[in-house]
């Protein structure tokens, strides 16, 4: 009897406790990188960035007619999350890509670089399919 | 209940007419050198085949759009598709309705105008409605009009990247698309952004001129599929 009295103590403190806590602030973008990892940045702020991307581009006069979408650049060797990537098509294309995934090309003698291919599936260890008919349009890199 | 016999053969003979009058036109997607189009058929024959999105629509979605566009009409006469302006663009009309819009990205694959295009868009339907064997374009117009699959082809390219404002080298980019349009892009213009301080934002937008100074022009139909940075 006179535990559950302790108890409905303590459920009544906690409930005050959190009726009467200030609101918490909005997540920073930076702290949220170096808590959470660049996956959950994407998910995120992925929107955002890509809205960021599409007023750059347009102010130049050179935005995509298609859809665009920011997805997160995966190592195609190691499967970790480097980057991200925004990627530009045909509405029913870019809504299957899922990430990017990353690997070195060598394209004749003169061309060595980072071979950036659009996949439908997160986990690229397991093998990387290009989803033809999209294309690249911009890289984020996140400072941490 | 007799008396209803008559006119039920009467409309049965109507509809059959209707039938055989009414246009019957489809769409298919398809994968031409790794590239996805879309194909408008009538009378078996494929009189428009669509490479490029447009107005949100994807080049299935659009061919789709005019197959459906097209079956809307009855006894569709050749002489009824024309062209004119739509929203100030040239367009292929039926009875004065768009069917399609002649967009800059295909008329810069066929090497024409818009306004050339939409002509050459409108002839080919023309003869696909009247039953004509469709008369492949001439040599060197683009994928746009009835070109057998085996004529599109892809290409890829290395060209540098630009800066775009101070037009310093900052690396390499690879380039893919198809032949006629690869030919075009002679760099990649980069344009550079912040986001909330955190973020470091490279837009890269393959383009016809290393003179990237002032103002840039996409070329259409192509994109980058790899990069290589130069180290400092």
């Amino acid at each position: 009897m006179r535990s559950s009295g302790v108890l409905m103590v303590v459920t009544m403190a906690a409930l005050l406790l959190f009726a009467t806590a200030p609101p918490a602030p909005a997540i920073d973008l930076g702290d949220a990188i170096k808590v959470f990892g660049i996956g959950y940045a994407v998910r995120v702020f992925g929107s955002q960035i890509n809205s960021f991307v599409n007023t750059l581009l347009a102010q130049r006069g050179v935005e995509w007619e298609g859809t665009t979408k920011v997805v997160p650049i995966i190592s195609i060797g190691s499967g970790t999350y480097i980057g991200a990537a925004q990627v530009a098509g045909p509405p029913s294309l870019v809504d299957r890509v899922r990430a990017v995934a990353q690997g070195e090309i060598r394209f004749g003698d003169d061309f060595r670089g980072k071979a950036l291919i659009p996949v439908s599936t997160t986990n690229v260890l397991r093998g990387v399919r290009r989803i033809e008919g999209v294309g690249l349009s911009a890289l984020i890199d996140f400072r941490v | 209940m007799r008396r209803y016999i008559p006119l039920a053969v009467a409309l049965g003979i109507l509809l059959i007419i209707a039938a055989a009058y009414a246009l019957t036109a489809a769409s298919r997607a398809q994968q031409i050198g790794g590239v996805s189009v879309g194909e408008v058929i009538v009378n078996d024959q494929v009189p428009l085949r669509i490479r490029y999105s447009a107005g949100g629509l994807s080049p299935a979605e659009r061919a789709s759009t005019v197959a459906r566009r097209l079956n809307q009409f009855e006894n569709l006469q050749p002489s009824e598709i024309t062209v004119g302006m739509v929203r100030g663009q040239w367009a292929v009309l039926a009875r004065g309705d768009l069917l399609v819009t002649a967009d800059p990205a295909h008329a810069i694959a066929n090497d024409t105008t818009t306004y050339g295009l939409a002509l050459s868009w409108r002839n080919q339907l023309r003869a696909a409605v009247a039953g004509q064997q469709i008369t492949p374009p001439p040599a060197g117009a683009g994928p746009a009009d009835g070109l057998p699959a085996a004529n599109v082809r892809t290409a890829q390219k290395v060209v540098p990247i630009l800066s775009v404002g101070s037009g310093l080298r900052v690396g390499a980019a690879l380039v893919a698309g198809s032949s006629s349009q690869v030919g075009k892009v002679n760099a990649v213009a980069q344009l550079e952004g912040d986001f909330r301080d955190s973020v470091r934002v490279r837009a890269l937008v393959p383009v016809d001129t290393e003179n990237v100074i002032g103002s840039i022009r996409r070329v259409p139909g192509t994109a980058v599929i790899a990069v290589a940075d130069v180290r400092l």
